[in-house]
């Protein structure tokens, strides 16, 4: 996946600007050229209708409106989107709120690239299969 | 465990901004959420007269505070000691 270049676009919510600019490069080094950004779950919605993104990488904890909410909010508004959460949450009682909400993936903080990647390898073909069938 | 610096009667807790858990004052990273705890301050900047009447300081607590967060941040310890909690392994078989 490393080198090409993917036609989808990824929205990332995270109140970490940290975890933004790390998130942003790892998923242009694995080709996606449109990756937008938002610092919480309220700029992300905004983010989102704007965009209307393949995927968003979703942080839990965040000001204004945390990440389930979000959650909820953009599979209310597009359920096909694929969400993968990004959080240091682990708790399965709120893990499951989140699968209950419709959360495709579960990236655990801190994270390696290759988990990343793992994911990604997941996230493509079905995004490859999709734009087959539109 | 001291909960009062010994030479200025400051709090020796760190509330987290992310998620408001309270830490131990030399934590780095909050122990619930992971964020990153602002940098404790040397004793120095904490003296200064600038320091003092410096917004940007830390709330300081009165002792029926330090006494409500710490026993907050026991129960809170019981809860996450006694919650399950899932490695990535279980969760990428939960999110398949």
């Amino acid at each position: 996946m490393e080198g090409s270049t993917l036609p989808y676009s990824a929205l990332i919510i995270d109140d970490s600007a940290h975890m933004r600019i790390l998130l942003s490069k790892l998923l242009q080094r694995n080709g996606f050229t449109n990756v937008d950004l938002a610092v919480n779950g309220a700029d992300g919605l905004h983010h989102f209708k704007a965009l209307n993104p393949d995927v968003v990488f979703l942080d839990a904890i965040m000001p204004e409106m945390d990440g389930l909410t979000a959650l909820q909010e953009i599979k209310k508004l597009e359920a096909q989107t694929i969400v993968v959460m990004t959080t240091s949450l682990s708790e399965k009682e709120k893990v499951l709120k989140f699968k209950e909400a419709g959360a495709d993936y579960y990236l655990l903080k801190p994270f390696e690239d290759k988990k990343l990647v793992d994911i990604l390898q997941k996230i493509v073909p079905i995004l490859d299969q999709r734009a087959k069938k539109v | 465990m001291r909960r009062f610096c010994r030479q200025c009667g400051a709090a020796l807790v760190s509330i987290c901004n992310r998620c408001e858990n309270v830490n131990d004052f030399e934590d780095k990273f909050c122990g619930n959420c992971g964020a990153v705890l602002t940098a404790p301050l040397s004793q120095e900047h904490l003296f200064s007269s600038k320091a003092l009447g410096d917004s940007k300081l830390p709330r300081q607590y009165n002792p029926n505070e330090i006494d409500e967060l710490l026993s907050l941040r026991a129960t809170v310890r019981q809860e996450q000691a006694a919650a399950e909690k899932l490695t990535q392994e279980d969760l990428d078989s939960l999110f398949k």
